[in-house]
Formats: structure tokens, sequence, C-alpha cells
């Protein structure tokens, strides 16, 4: 489309002003917004005391994390980087490098330098900035299966788990010091990943024949999603023990937090892909058939992928809500990243500052959602040229 | 016309049935149907929408089961055991009238994936078989587009490819013309009919009359889930003997 250039008082008055309706109602709104912006900018650049964010930045990041092994959460912070600039590297290699995103590195990395993030160590966000651009340009340079990412990213998700809670010759860093954005990331990404393939297995088993099966799957979604996030989240606490004999070490609660949170939204996820797997016209089952493929080849091959394809707005959108939903584990005693703003408000060396903080979670939460949809529009994207 | 008829007299029976049965709760969709078809020999199946015809192709690869009655595959019996069922799968081809290609896979990995997964043949040897059938289709050129980029003429002669990937001794038809626009029919029955002429067996659900007249051996009539006549193309479209056959016959060739 020719982009034309159009006189923008014939705009207005196109668009706002069509009729008397839409003039008042343009006025109305241009004040209500104008007079909302008006006091929020005056409070934030005269009477806020953004210090707090600051000066609670690392509390806020890993919550109580002890400050000599934070190593751990940077070494994992920079495989991380590596490997998401190595993925973003490859799959865009046919395309011209972007500009924009290396800016924002930089910026981010300068920022670092300069301010540190309210600790000595956040020197260290350029070398991630640094392994990101790397991992790209690796990427870029490599040619790889996409087999490769998969082992790439399991590999590094257990490398990431065993770093940030392994002793490694000088204890332990237990669970119950496990805080902050880190504790919230670690929550929803591990649920999400266990809960995808449990949610499609439930999807499955709820069309098997085997009403053994079919039924089982049919009262376990039913029940989880008939219960709310809070109730499951009390009961993993109280009746996961119960499933492992008395001398046996008992699960921690971050443990418990994640097999509730698992449970619950593998039957959500199980729903969102049963809708995909009956979007799949009946031809294609009898298609894969009639070439002789088995009932599970068929399935695996043929049906799931296109089902799961159907359906990933759906999933996304219910990524994002389950990583919202690990707020709900303040309950349980566990402080994650709103646990923590909570804590921060309550502390008396910052006593009247209340806005500040659930400003600033609401921008740190928003830049991770909205990651998640980006992701998620690109990978549509990809596979609509491939279709 | 038809100067060469094949002479099948020396041909083994390939298709057997015998007194097939089949119901849709209590509806009766096949009643006593009975036929047999020989190895090489081309069958047409006619009849107006409703009369069982679909049904009945689609029994003879078990994506229908039938209640009563005997379906003989090659000698082996279309039973509930799973093992004879994937072993008639792996002989019989089919192509729908809607072609059901899987859209996720490329044209290539849609003619390769039965070769891999049910026949286990290295990747480079089903890719080299599936490039040389597309060849044969006419349209090697489109080896690594999606479905979706294809015309439903092309679409149809991929999904002929799929099939004859598989190596099958029987072809089975269900309206492969039915879906396509008009001017893409032809494209379709062209390679059809060299399938025919290559000395496959095939039995055709279609009302393509001059692909008939070409090429078939016997042309079946159904109505009301029965075979009402069975006769050679001439035969039946110059003097159809029941009355229903001459009634279907008026009402599409009347216009």
């Amino acid at each position: 489309m020719v982009k034309t250039k159009t006189d923008p008082v014939r705009w207005l008055k196109e668009n706002l002003f069509s009729t008397p309706g839409n003039a008042v109602l343009s006025i109305v709104v241009v004040l209500v917004v104008g007079l909302f912006f008006k006091s929020l900018l005056e409070w934030s650049f005269t009477k806020a005391r953004w210090a707090v964010i600051p000066a609670n930045f690392r509390l806020l990041m890993v919550g109580p994390y002890p400050l000599e092994e934070l190593w751990r959460i940077w070494a994992s912070l920079i495989a991380i980087s590596l490997a998401a600039g190595f993925s973003w590297g490859t799959s865009t290699r046919e395309q011209p490098l972007p500009r924009a995103p290396f800016v924002l590195l930089g910026a981010i990395s300068l920022l670092a330098l300069v301010w540190q993030f309210g600790n000595p160590s956040g020197t260290l966000v350029p070398v991630a900035c640094a392994g990101l651009v790397a991992g790209v340009f690796i990427g870029r340079a490599i040619r790889t299966e996409n087999r490769i990412h998969y082992f790439l990213w399991t590999a590094l998700f257990f490398v990431c788990v065993i770093l940030i809670g392994f002793d490694f010759g000088r204890g332990e860093v237990p669970s119950s010091l496990w805080g902050g954005l880190l504790l919230t990331v670690l929550l929803s990404v591990v649920s999400i990943v266990a809960s995808f393939p449990l949610g499609v297995l439930l999807a499955i088993g709820r069309r098997s024949k085997l009403p053994v099966v079919s039924g089982f799957c049919i009262v376990f979604i039913e029940v989880v999603r008939g219960v709310p996030l809070i109730a499951v989240l009390f009961m993993a606490q109280l009746f996961v023990p119960f499933f492992f004999p008395p001398d046996f070490p008992q699960l921690d609660k971050v443990a418990r937090a994640i097999i509730g949170m698992t449970l619950f939204s593998a039957a959500y996820m199980a729903e969102n892909v049963r809708g995909g797997l009956q979007s799949v016209p009946s031809g294609q089952d009898e298609a894969a058939r009639a070439i002789g493929l088995s009932a599970t080849q068929t399935l695996f091959l043929i049906v799931l992928p296109q089902g799961l394809r159907a359906v990933i707005p759906t999933i996304v959108g219910q990524f994002i809500a389950l990583f919202k939903d690990t707020s709900l584990v303040e309950i349980i005693g566990l402080t994650d990243l709103v646990g923590i703003g909570e804590a921060v408000r309550n502390n008396p060396d910052w006593l009247g500052v209340t806005r500040e903080i659930p400003i600033t979670l609401g921008v740190i939460y928003f830049i991770f959602t909205y990651s998640m949809s980006l992701a998620a529009k690109n990978l549509e994207q990809r596979l609509k040229t491939s279709n | 016309m038809n100067l060469t008829k094949k002479d099948l007299s020396n041909a083994p029976k390939i298709i057997v049935v015998e007194h097939l049965n089949k119901f849709y709760g209590t509806f009766q969709a096949l009643k006593d149907v009975s036929l047999s078809v020989q190895q090489g020999e081309v069958v047409v199946v006619i009849g107006p929408s409703g009369s069982g015809k679909s049904t009945f192709i689609r029994c003879l690869n078990r994506l229908e089961e039938h209640q009563s009655g005997r379906i003989l595959i090659d000698n082996t019996e279309l039973t509930n055991d799973v093992r004879n069922i994937d072993s008639i799968r792996r002989d019989v081809g089919m192509v729908f009238q809607s072609f059901n290609l899987f859209p996720h896979l490329s044209v290539l990995e849609n003619i390769t994936i039965g070769q891999i997964r049910v026949k286990k043949i290295i990747k480079t040897e089903a890719e080299k078989i599936a490039m040389e059938l597309l060849e044969r289709v006419g349209i090697p050129e489109q080896a690594k587009k999606f479905p979706g980029q294809l015309s439903g003429g092309q679409q149809q002669r991929v999904a002929i490819a799929r099939a004859l990937a598989m190596k099958p001794k029987i072809m089975l038809f269900d309206e492969p013309t039915s879906a396509l626009d008009p001017e893409m029919i032809a494209e379709v029955l062209e390679v059809m009919k060299e399938l025919a002429k290559s000395g496959m067996t095939m039995v055709c659900v279609t009302h393509e009359m001059g692909f008939a007249r070409e090429v078939a051996d016997r042309i079946m009539f159904f109505d009301h889930g029965q075979i009402i006549e069975q006769a050679t193309p001439e035969d039946f479209y110059n003097n159809p003997k029941s009355e229903r056959a001459k009634l279907f016959l008026s009402q599409i060739l009347g216009h």
C-alpha cells in the first residue's frame, strides 16, 4: 500500500469529529486521558521516590538469594543469552540482520555499566548482551538441523536448574532463598514446560476408545478445571507429602507449587489441544491410514502437528495467564516478584512509597508477556509461510 | 475407441467380495454385494448419490467396517485383525474426492512419508522415487511447494503420486474429479488413463463418461446399496437393461 500524506486537520475531522456525537466523545476521552497522564507525569517527576527501585533491585530480581552465590544466576543468564542468540540467529539466517535489537542491547549494556543495576555484578549484563550477539552470529554462520535446538534447550534447562540450586562443594542454595523475578520465571518456565506434554497426553487420552483411559482423563480435567488455582496450590502443599513414604526426603515448597501449577495448567492445556485436534478434518486421518501409517504414527505425524498449529494463539494466551498466575504463590509463603514487591512496600525504610513498586512490577510483567506474544506471532508467521 | 481390449481371461482374481452387508445404525448402506475384480482390470462404479458406491470402495481398504460378508484382497481376508488391515492398506492405494494432502508437509514429504515410515525406505531413496512419480504425473517442479500453493488438479495429481509411492497392487479412486474446476479435470483423468494403460488394477467411483468408455473394462451400476447392473461400457451406455440405469443415464446425459 502506498502511504499518502494526509492533512492532519482533515484526518481529525474524518476520524474524530465526523458527527456531533463523535465530537463530544472525542473531547471527553481526550480530557479524561489527558488529565490522567498529566497527574501521572506530575507525580512521577515530582513526588515519586524512584530511588526505591535501584535500592531494592537485587531483591526484586532474585529475592533473598545469597550475594556470594549470585554467580550461579549470572552463569545461567549468560548461557541462556548465548543459546537464545543462537536459536534466533539460525531461525533468521535468510533475513537481513535487523538493527533495532542490537541498538537496544547496546543501550542496556551502557546503562548497566553506568548504573550497575544497584549491584556491582551488574557489570555482567554487558557480558550477557555480548553473549546474545555472539550467539546470533554463530547461529547465522553454522548450518544446523532443527533437532539441535530441542537438545540445546532441554540440556540448558537442566543445566540452569542445577546451577541455581545444587551443591558445588560450598553448600546448596535452598529453594527457600529463591525469590523475586527469579522465582517467578522459574515457577512459570518449569510449569509451562511440564504442563505442555502432560496436557497433550490428557487431550489424546480423552479421545481414547478405552473407557478407563478416557474416563480418567475426563475426571481429571473436569475436576482440576472446577477448582480455583489458589485451592490447587493449597492442596499441592498439603497432599503431595501423602504420596511419599514418611522417611522419604520431603519435596520443598517450590517443587510442590510447581506440581500444583503444572497439573492445573495441564487440564486447561488438554482442552485447548483437544479443540485443535477436533479442527483437523477426518479426511487427514483417513488419508494417513490409507497409505498405511499406524494409528500412533497418524496421530503424531499428521493430526497433532496440524491440531497444535491451529491453537498456538490459545496456548500462548494460556502460558501468559500462567506466568501472571504464579503471583498467587505468595499465599503459600513463597516470595515471588509480587511478594518481594509487597515486602519492600512494607519496609519501614520506604514508608509512604506505594505506587512506584506496582508500576515497576507492571512494566516487568508486561515486558515478559509481550515478548511471549511477539514470539508466538513470529512462530505463527513462520508456520503460515510453510503452509 | 478402445481397440486394444486387455485379455483378462487368465488374470487371477485380486478382489473378491462375497455377500457384503454394511449398516449405519439401522440404515443398510450395502445390501448383499458380491463381485470379483481381476488383476489389471479397471472397474468404474457409477450410481446416484447416496447409492452406497463410496461406502463400497471405502470398505475395500477398511476405512469403513462391514458387518457381514467377506472381502478378500489378494487372498487376504479383511477382518478385525490389525496385521491384515495394515498389510492390505500397503497394497491398496486410495485417492479421495477432497485430495486430503497433508497441508503441513511439502509435496515431496507428502509422497515420502509413507515410504519412510511404513516401508522403512531411507530418505534419499524415497525422495528419488517421489521425484520419479512427480515426473510421471507431470509436476516435478512443484516438489518443494506446499499443497496449499497448488491448484486443485495439481493437488490431486500429488495425491495420486502419494498413493503410487507405496507401490500398491490396487488403486481406489473415490470421485477423484468431483471437487475440481472443469478445466482441471482433464489433467487428472490423463494421469488416470496412463495408469490404467500401465496395467494397474483400478476401482473408480466417477461420473466421467469419456474416461469410463475409454479405459473401463467393466461398469458397475449401484443403487440403494446394491449392484443393479454390470456390463462393458459399450453395452451399458448403449443399451442399459434396468429401468433405474436408464433413468440415471437419461438424467446425467440429459444436459
